[in-house]
């Protein structure tokens, strides 16, 4: 089915997409838009060195990450508007899905011993506490607005038309701060730099210095599903329901969230890392003014 | 379209929380005063062309251009540093801009219930902005973000009273504008005049509070 | 029910003899019993209502159960039989004098709680309440040495509170005349502030519990266990038989929820920025007492405000979630003794790398932590989620109040669980993962396999009840129906549950098809860690347990009473510089010591009457002889 092949092979192309734009801004040819995928297949060809301090929490957690990621995605709208599984409420399960692969991440960074993953264990985790609350709020949002149903449900039912001007607005409000969801935990310029293993940048890339081969290859398979879950979440938010050709404009919501990217990686620089710490904030703040906005419209006077 | 241009009028508020740099105070407080050129026009049912012209100085004129550009004026001649110098992080700032705008909706949203003459929206917003401002001068060291603190407050007290469900009288909007005229200049002119007396003596971008 | 509790109480006599196998095999023989006949009282329409009478004042007392108190019943005789058979083994390894009377008063704590379920008559319930508390501080005492300060705050503290509970009690006595627990129901609002107080001091919310991170962490590993997944489960069946019989309005429902958003919020910093494991662990508790309040005061709007399916759903999560963390607190409690036997050290800062020496009490302890930051596969989880839907079903209702303190609601808890996973991610990793930082846990084995059988059974229970959401929920849904509440909402959580495991099923399926296929096919080589090229690293090097939360606790600085003290480096060449840093409690600080020190100050300006001398007592006495003559002739 259409959901399990967009899960199973869209992924990998969007770092491979922000790659070649990135590269092109700045006057490069850059690499194949594919080249994720040959990395993939050279990984898993590849023996792994596990580091002498490792624990089997090292040979676990790389494919429980990934089964847990796999089972976030399937409650993900993609490609039309319904869902593999869905249930009243599943979002719920979704985001603490993401954060049991977060878990797992961090644990095997710690277990290699050295202080850089240390490092970068402990700021991701830190981005988490925010990132939560931020989510529930929006898809609180979402519920006040349409009902409390599954996350299908309330994509499909919450759609932007150019005739009503408050879906417009809270379409914004919601997209942009989901979109900056996005840049945190896909780890993207301006809040990690995914180039450089640098102490200034250590967030997501230094956590896996110590996985190889076949880990390595599930990790990034892992993270690029992580960002293929946010654009989509972002894609089905901005198409209505009832719209044709529903998989063509999802591919080109897809492609064009990875190309916006690319560009909004070249042309920012990232951030202080105590910056970082503080504007991980934002969508807190803009999800209560959605939130109230929306109240205060609803049971407002006119 | 009102309601639009609230709701960016609310997420300037934001960006103030963020920025660190004078220079996007100012160019926040041109957007708000543009924003509101635009909030009243679109409101006002019936206009003549004196009503016109007077909205348009106040707000346009006053508020986008001529403030705007005295602050800037002020900053370049006495080579403020140009940092916001806070005393509270960011995050604090932002956290607390939360809790303002989930207090001042509830607030909306109750006197609505109470009155019924009320546009709730444009009443929650605008008291975000009156307590923004007002933090902004209470957590802020310099002398000149007091002043755009100050600037900002009387911005959201113009929203509030175009959110009560009266049309614009010009009475409140010929106060509000004198209060800020004046406000501005005695600013202006008490930095300026203080450089040129004590001119040996440290220079007054560095009047803050410690 | 007679069987069991005889058996119970026959437990003492091997307790009086030292043979604490023989002790904890009766209580698992005699709970099993009883837990039989709550489940029956649970289930089905058996009741067991005994009116004994007893000598005057306290006339006919009525001793029986309700569903509420063999929901409870079913909890205590898991989660104690589970305890004293670890204690068994922990006390072989830890000698310490006084074993007779520790085992004693450990029989005496079980029936005492088991005793607080039955009792429905006001004096003997305070009766049996005081028992709980001494032989609890009994208990704590164990170990002298350093538990005499925390012990003595401790019994002190419970005494204040049951202070507040016979104020409260005989308030209600002089306006009804009657001991009967049926005076509870329609209380006016003094007495029912007193009791809710009272039990508060027990069940450990804010501005009240400063007595559980000090006693719990010196109580030996059992003891902790039993007093923080148990005993504080009293105070919240106290809390839970006032709210069921009685309603509160708006206003009282909102300090309710602010005091358990506090409550949970300062658990679960303080537990965050703890070195020290079983202070972590401690502080834990708090919070999740502060989650299931959280639960409770959603539960009691939805009441209120007439959305009876919020009302459902967020009291089966509550319920759900106090069930389940009697078992995921009595594990990493255990362990913690564990780690205590194998290294002699608890704090964080000294181990590491355990995973390698003791691999057991690592998974063991991971099970303990999926479970308790309400991740999927862990139990927590299925309870969060009962609340959490309750929240959105404020949200989507169309009531202002509901609205306000739903998304209030929801953003803490989402925040509290947030910050709880960093807390229990960071202990498990500093603990169990990397190298070992000192030669104590460079020198750790694994325990003995009797220690790690009680752990197996609660790593069971955790995955279990995580996994099969449904099977929490069937245990909860006849305390909900006594409760009277509308009953449709818990179906559909029930199948949204079976849902749910089948999501989990799936992926540990998925899971286990790339391990093995990783295990199968791929070749390993060991080496060093590579760390982005670092030649030489050591072990102290790795991130510490107040490195690792420290992006966060720039934040929380304001919240936290820090008390930081050292000498710093004082010419070119130091020669020694440290620091030391705590984070002291502020109601313990700024409220408990100076009004103690006021009381001993008070006390001390009559100490000239204590002078040992019989000849000064006897003046003593005769002048208040005098004085009593005076008195009655004027």
């Amino acid at each position: 089915m259409i959901h399990i092949l967009i899960i199973l092979l869209l992924p990998l192309l969007v770092p491979g997409l922000i790659s070649r734009v990135k590269a092109i801004m700045v006057g490069r040819i850059g690499q194949s838009v594919f080249q994720p995928y040959f990395h993939f297949a050279k990984l898993l060809r590849k023996e792994e060195v596990i580091s002498s301090s490792a624990s089997l929490i090292t040979a676990v957690a790389p494919a429980l990450a990934l089964a847990a990621t796999f089972c976030a995605a399937l409650f993900v709208p993609m490609g039309n508007s319904a869902s593999l599984f869905s249930f009243k409420g599943d979002f719920i399960l979704m985001l603490y899905l993401l954060a049991l692969a977060k878990a797992f991440m961090v644990f095997a960074a710690l277990d290699s011993g050295s202080s850089f993953e240390g490092m970068g264990a402990s700021r991701e985790i830190s981005f988490t506490a925010f990132l939560e609350p931020a989510f529930l709020l929006i898809m609180a949002a979402l519920v006040f607005s349409t009902g409390f149903t599954s996350l299908s449900t309330l994509l499909s039912s919450y759609s932007i038309s150019g005739l009503e001007v408050w879906s417009l607005v809270l379409g914004t409000i919601t997209v942009f701060a989901l979109y900056l969801m996005l840049l945190v935990e896909s780890a993207r310029v301006p809040f990690d730099d995914p180039n450089t293993h640098l102490e200034l940048t250590m967030i997501h890339e230094v956590m896996v210095l110590d996985l190889s081969g076949f880990s390595l290859a599930l990790i990034h398979y892992t993270a690029a599903l992580k960002m293929l879950i946010y654009a989509s979440l972002i894609t089905q938010v901005l198409i209505p329901a009832n719209a044709s050709l529903h998989l063509l404009w999802y591919l080109i919501g897809i492609l064009g969230i990875a190309i916006l990217t690319g560009l909004v990686e070249s042309l920012m620089a990232r951030f202080r890392m105590n910056r970082n710490l503080e504007l991980v904030l934002v969508p807190v703040t803009l999800s209560v003014l959605a939130l109230a906005a929306l109240i205060a419209r609803s049971m407002g006077a006119w | 379209m009102i309601e639009i241009l609230v709701l960016v009028f609310g997420i300037t508020l934001l960006f103030a929380s963020i920025t660190n740099m004078l220079s996007s105070i100012i160019r926040i407080l041109v957007l708000q005063g543009l924003i509101l050129f635009g909030i009243t026009i679109l409101k006002s049912t019936h206009l003549n062309w004196l009503g016109f012209g007077f909205i348009a100085l106040e707000t346009l004129i006053f508020k986008a251009i001529v403030i705007p550009w005295f602050i800037s004026d002020t900053i370049k001649h006495n080579a403020i540093h140009r940092e916001v110098e806070a005393y509270v992080s960011n995050f604090f700032s932002l956290a607390l801009m939360s809790l303002i705008f989930l207090g001042s909706f509830a607030l909306a949203v109750f006197s609505g219930q109470q009155s019924g003459r009320l546009f709730p929206l444009e009443f929650g917003i605008a008291f975000a902005t009156i307590i923004k401002g007002l933090f902004i001068i209470i957590a802020n060291k310099k002398l000149i973000t007091h002043l755009m603190g100050y600037l900002i407050m009387e911005n959201g007290i113009f929203l509030l009273s175009l959110s009560v469900g009266t049309d614009l009288p010009h009475i409140i909007s010929l106060g509000i504008s004198l209060d800020i005229l004046l406000s501005v200049l005695i600013g202006v002119l008490f930095i300026k005049r203080i450089k040129s007396t004590f001119d040996d003596a440290d220079s007054p971008g560095q009047l803050r509070e410690e | 029910m007679s069987i069991g509790f005889l058996i119970l109480f026959l437990a003492l006599i091997p307790a009086l003899w030292k043979r604490s196998g023989l002790f904890a095999i009766l209580w698992l023989l005699g709970s099993g019993i009883i837990a039989f006949e709550y489940l029956e009282v649970l289930y089905s329409y058996s009741v067991q209502d005994f009116l004994i009478s007893f000598p005057l004042p306290l006339g006919i007392a009525n001793i029986g159960l309700n569903k509420l108190s063999a929901f409870f019943g079913t909890i205590f005789s898991i989660g104690l039989p589970l305890g004293f058979l670890y204690g068994h083994f922990y006390l072989k390894q830890h000698q310490a004098p006084g074993l007779r009377s520790h085992l004693f008063w450990l029989g005496i704590l079980g029936l005492s709680m088991h005793g607080i379920l039955w009792m429905r008559h006001i004096l003997l319930f305070l009766m049996v309440w005081e028992v709980m508390s001494v032989s609890s501080f009994f208990l704590v005492m164990h170990d002298r040495s350093v538990s005499l300060k925390a012990a003595l705050n401790y019994i002190i503290t419970m005494q204040i509170g049951a202070g507040f509970l016979m104020a409260g009690f005989g308030i209600l006595y002089l306006q009804t005349g009657s001991f009967d627990f049926s005076i509870l129901s329609a209380m006016h609002s003094l007495p029912l502030y007193l009791l809710l107080i009272g039990f508060g001091f027990k069940a450990g919310f804010v501005p009240l519990a400063s007595w559980l991170p000090q006693a719990h962490p010196v109580a030996p590993a059992h003891v902790s266990g039993i007093m923080s997944a148990l005993m504080v489960k009293c105070g919240l069946y106290g809390i839970l038989t006032l709210l069921a019989m009685n309603s509160l309005n708006l206003r009282e429902i909102a300090v309710f929820s602010l005091i358990s958003i506090v409550t949970a919020f300062w658990g679960v910093i303080h537990a965050m920025i703890s070195t020290n494991l079983k202070k972590a662990l401690a502080y834990s508790t708090i919070e999740n007492m502060g989650i299931i309040g959280i639960g409770l005061s959603v539960g009691l709007l939805g009441l209120d405000s007439g959305n009876p399916v919020m009302a459902t759903l967020c009291f089966a999560g509550a319920l759900l979630h106090s069930f389940f963390h009697s078992l995921f607190k009595a594990l990493l409690f255990y362990l913690s003794g564990n780690i205590l036997c194998a290294t002699h050290s608890l704090k964080a800062d000294d181990l590491g790398g355990l995973a390698k020496k003791m691999p057991r009490t690592a998974i063991y302890f991971l099970i303990g932590v999926i479970g308790i930051s309400a991740l999927p596969l862990g139990n927590g989880f299925i309870s969060e989620l009962a609340i959490y839907f309750g929240l959105f079903n404020a949200i989507s209702a169309n009531d202002l109040p509901a609205l306000v303190m739903g998304i209030v609601l929801l953003g803490m808890m989402a925040f509290v669980g947030a910050l709880a996973l960093i807390a229990f991610a960071k202990l498990f990793g500093i603990i169990f993962l990397g190298e070992a930082r000192s030669p104590k846990a460079d020198n750790a084995c694994e325990i003995h396999r009797g220690m790690r059988i009680p752990q197996f059974a609660l790593s069971i229970g955790i995955l279990a009840g995580g996994v099969f959401g449904g099977l929490g929920l069937r245990f909860v849904k006849p305390v909900l129906r006594w409760m009277g509440l509308y009953m449709l909402p818990v179906l559909d959580l029930q199948g949204i549950y079976q849902r749910l495991s089948v999501i989990i099923l799936l992926m540990l399926l998925i899971f286990l098809l790339l391990y093995l296929i990783r295990r199968i096919t791929v070749k390993t080589v060991k080496s060093a860690t590579w760390g982005c090229g670092y030649q030489k690293p050591a072990a102290r090097m790795q991130y510490s347990s107040l490195a690792f939360v420290h992006p966060l606790s720039y934040f929380l600085k304001p919240f936290i009473l820090l008390k930081k003290s050292g000498t710093s480096a004082k010419s070119m060449h130091p020669k020694e510089i440290s620091y030391h840093e705590e984070a002291l409690d502020p109601f313990f600080r700024y409220i408990v010591e100076p009004i103690s020190k006021a009381l001993a100050w008070f006390y001390s300006l009559f100490s000239h009457i204590h002078n040992g001398r019989t000849n000064a007592y006897i003046a003593w006495c005769l002048v208040f002889l005098i004085l009593l003559l005076i008195w009655v002739l004027l």
